[in-house]
């Protein structure tokens, strides 16, 4: 079998990363994704970046990569025929993934209740970043504005200034994550019992259920962690480095650092390692560093089993040795964009391989999706393109 | 098919009933993924033993109730009884030939297995993939790998916190023009657990299809590098490194956070079109900014930013961060409060959304701990069981599902092979 998920037709609809990025994985993995887009596009084509800065609909980063392995259907949804032509489609899919705002299928008749009228295993999966009910439901939101709601940027930067988001938009990725968890629950469910229901996701509480130890220690006995100092990492001959030294491995930094004679330390591990991290090796530690390239000094630390890191920015990433050995990266040509690096997939399986086809270009399926998932003719096809439905 | 009333447990009608799953994770993007399937109706069992417990049962960072360790310590970790719910739990002396000769008997009545050890463990066990599908064809062995089975540096090691460097995330996270700071979100675990469980999920499918079972060998590094698409074409698009750039965004102006009244109070909020900075603009009273030259356009306002960056600061100052967060959205502005643990626990659209879900831990007492990303609308999934106590579940998974008798259950704890308290060496925290 080319993936596991073969056989499995997805219609996805709505704008933005996570519905996006849920079926894209979903598409790798060998499902049929159908994307219905506005006449105007997936608002993800006008964000770039662009190839040479020259922004142009059909070659965003952010689109290329999100929308591969997905055939593109533009349907004005606005109009009742696009919306029957969107329930014709789905008739035959086995899921829906979408995040258009809430209420906005129920108004336009393609509301899950609407659509499972006549379709008792359909999935549909209702991304948004608030959830499908609730005081917040109709509540704007941005990466940023998730992930301060959401209690981590409080965590993150100095606690003398203002607090940051992550770089780029990680957690509306992961969102799309969670929603490819979610609803390959439900997908379980509908192909062994034939089971079909409504997922509502919400990005906040994704973010919410992600957290490693501030929610527990507040629960727990009332404690709020904020943010600390910046801890800026350990500097190299050519770069950064930081280690994550646990308990089990403390006297092994210890040779790893002080040589391989040092004595081990017979503190308590809590409190040997609170010591380390308050400073007590920190010239030691720099010696060893500043005589060493980031990526030796990150080996040399794994070699001792001492949990290491260098900093990472996107050059050294697309040199990484271990990121090369895997193949992570593969080379995709589209029509336009022509051929570029992209992130391959994290995972490999036994007995089945990943797919990667091009981004499609906006309505570039269009014709060819409603032939095959309708009873419509070439002419009234066409009617409906010269009407503006297409 | 054992009788239901014996089962610790009632999974009947949720998505997964009837599915089993051995759960040997530590720490976090392992047991996250344990702990969807379980949410999701799996019966999944925790395998730790009394020498290696989950590590957070031990360095449990001072994170218990009251702040007390109290007797049984290891059972009262919050990080260990927030991410292990809907389990089951057993210990096995997993470096005995005996013990593992108990877990293969586990892996022939079981259909996956989930691990996030370095990539040596399984091997040196005799418990990777290829030794597991002769003893059950159809199982599907779920490998949550730092970096993959496969590299020069798949044998490494890793927490969320080195992920998010060596992934990226961290050299692009920072105040422009300065130093990163290492990160302590450790978003790479939630992120790499998520994805096992839905690549299990989907290797159940396959195995649906073609009766075989399968290894998943995930690489958290290359899940998280993924979490990046953009930023890795537009390196090889236009040759360019993304750097950091504070709480700016490329397309977006104003878009930043915001000091309140109150201490380390924060609101953030962020302008999508010239008609959400004209709502902005009204709201704090400045509407003679609308039209003017250096803030009439996304363009203008980026290049005036640190200028309207201390007007809105002026603005937001004496102002409390939830009432201005409501203020700006009911402007249709989207504004986020920076919340903390205690903001998240007081928020009335959780609580209406019923997101914390409560449990009652037999040594921690009651706590409320999130729920999950999804809600399923005919089977809703919720917490049936607290975390498990080390090894409390012992007599009904060997007894009950093996079918060992007394005697062969009591030899088991005479020989330590199983036990429900971690070894000495192991409470001073030398795993």
């Amino acid at each position: 079998m080319s993936g596991p998920l073969d056989g499995l037709t997805i219609v996805e609809g709505g704008h933005g990363i996570p519905a996006a990025y849920c079926t894209q994985i979903m598409g790798v993995l060998g499902a049929n994704v159908i994307k219905i887009e506005p006449p105007e596009g997936d608002e993800t084509r006008r964000l770039g970046p662009f190839p040479n800065d020259a922004p142009d609909r059909e070659s965003s980063a952010l689109f290329l990569y999100l929308n591969r392995n997905k055939r593109s259907v533009t349907l004005d949804l606005d109009t009742p025929s696009g919306q029957d032509l969107f329930r014709s489609i789905v008739k035959r899919a086995d899921a829906v993934v979408e995040n258009f705002a809430p209420g906005y299928c129920d108004q336009r008749n393609i509301s899950y209740a609407a659509l499972s009228d006549e379709h008792d295993s359909l999935v549909m999966s209702s991304i948004t970043p608030f959830g499908q009910n609730g005081p917040y439901r109709d509540w704007h939101a941005t990466e940023m504005t998730l992930f301060a709601i959401g209690g981590l940027m409080n965590i993150v930067g100095d606690i003398n200034r203002e607090p940051l988001k992550f770089g780029g938009s990680p957690a509306l990725h992961v969102a799309g994550i969670n929603s490819f968890t979610a609803t390959m629950l439900a997908m379980h469910l509908a192909e062994t019992a034939g089971i079909g229901q409504h997922v509502d996701v919400s990005v906040l509480e994704g973010l919410g259920a992600s957290h490693f130890q501030d929610l527990v220690d507040y629960e727990y006995h009332r404690t709020v962690i904020r943010r600390g100092d910046m801890r800026t990492p350990i500097p190299t001959s050519d770069g950064f480095i930081s280690f994550q030294v646990q308990a089990h491995v403390y006297n092994d930094f210890r040779r790893l650092i002080l040589g391989p004679d040092a004595a081990d330390d017979d503190r308590d591990a809590a409190s040997a390692i609170q010591a380390q991290q308050s400073g007590e090796m920190d010239l030691e530690i720099l010696t060893w560093s500043l005589e060493k390239t980031k990526l030796e000094a990150y080996r040399l630390g794994q070699e001792a089993h001492v949990p290491a890191a260098y900093l990472a920015d996107m050059s050294d990433i697309m040199a990484s040795p271990q990121l090369q050995a895997r193949e992570f990266f593969v080379e995709i040509e589209h029509p336009k964009a022509g051929t570029l690096t992209y992130p391959g997939f994290p995972a490999k399986l036994t007995g089945s391989d990943c797919r990667f086809e091009p981004a499609p270009l906006l309505g570039q399926h269009t014709h060819e999706v409603i032939s095959e998932f309708t009873d419509l003719s070439a002419a009234e096809i066409g009617e409906l393109q010269a009407a503006g439905v297409l | 098919m054992t009788d239901r009333t014996t089962q610790p447990d009632d999974t009947s009608g949720l998505p997964l009933d009837g599915i089993r799953v051995l759960d040997l994770g530590m720490f976090w993007a392992g047991p996250f993924a344990g702990k969807w399937l379980a949410d999701g109706g799996a019966q999944v069992i925790k395998i730790e033993s009394g020498s290696h417990p989950d590590n957070l049962r031990i360095l449990a960072r001072g994170v218990y109730p009251n702040g007390e360790p109290g007797e049984r310590s290891w059972n009262r970790s919050g990080m260990i009884n927030e991410r292990n719910r809907n389990k089951l739990g057993i210990t096995i002396e997993m470096g005995t030939t005996e013990g593992r000769e108990i877990f293969r008997r586990l892996v022939a009545i079981s259909d996956v297995v989930i691990e996030n050890f370095s990539n040596r463990v399984m091997k040196k066990w005799e418990l990777d993939y290829d030794h597991l599908s002769k003893i059950n064809p159809e199982i599907i062995l779920a490998s949550v790998y730092s970096q993959g089975s496969t590299g020069p540096e798949s044998g490494y090691v890793s927490f969320g916190g080195t992920l998010e460097q060596l992934a990226g995330i961290t050299y692009i996270t920072g105040y422009a023009n300065e130093m990163p700071g290492v990160l302590t979100v450790q978003l790479p675990d939630p992120a790499g657990g998520a994805m096992a469980t839905g690549l299990i999920l989907s290797a159940l499918r396959q195995r649906r299809l073609t009766g075989k079972g399968l290894h998943i060998d995930l690489s958290q590094r290359e899940n998280v590098v993924g979490l990046l698409g953009a930023q890795v074409l537009d390196f090889g698009m236009n040759e360019r490194i993304t750097e950091r750039i504070g709480n700016r965004d490329p397309h977006m102006a104003p878009h930043g956070c915001y000091r309140c009244s109150g201490e380390d109070a924060w609101v953030t909020l962020a302008i999508s079109s010239d008609d959400e900075w004209a709502a902005l603009a009204h709201l704090i009273g400045q509407e003679s900014l609308i039209h003017d030259d250096r803030f009439a356009t996304v363009g203008a306002r980026h290049r005036n930013h640190d200028e309207l960056d201390s007007i809105i600061s002026d603005w937001t100052k004496d102002r409390g961060k939830i009432d201005t967060m409501h203020q700006l959205q009911d402007a249709g502005i989207a504004a986020g409060a920076v919340y903390t643990a205690a903001d998240l626990y007081a928020d009335p659209h959780l609580e209406a959304r019923s997101f914390w879900e409560a449990t009652d831990e037999p040594d921690a007492g009651p706590h409320r701990f999130p729920g999950r990303p999804g809600q399923l609308s005919k089977t809703p999934l919720g917490t049936r069981l607290p975390t498990p106590t080390l090894g409390q579940h012992n007599e009904y998974v060997f007894r009950e599902l093996l079918g060992m008798t007394d005697d062969e259950y009591t030899a088991l704890e005479t020989s330590g092979l199983i036990t429900t308290e971690p070894t000495e060496a192991a409470q001073k925290g030398r795993l």
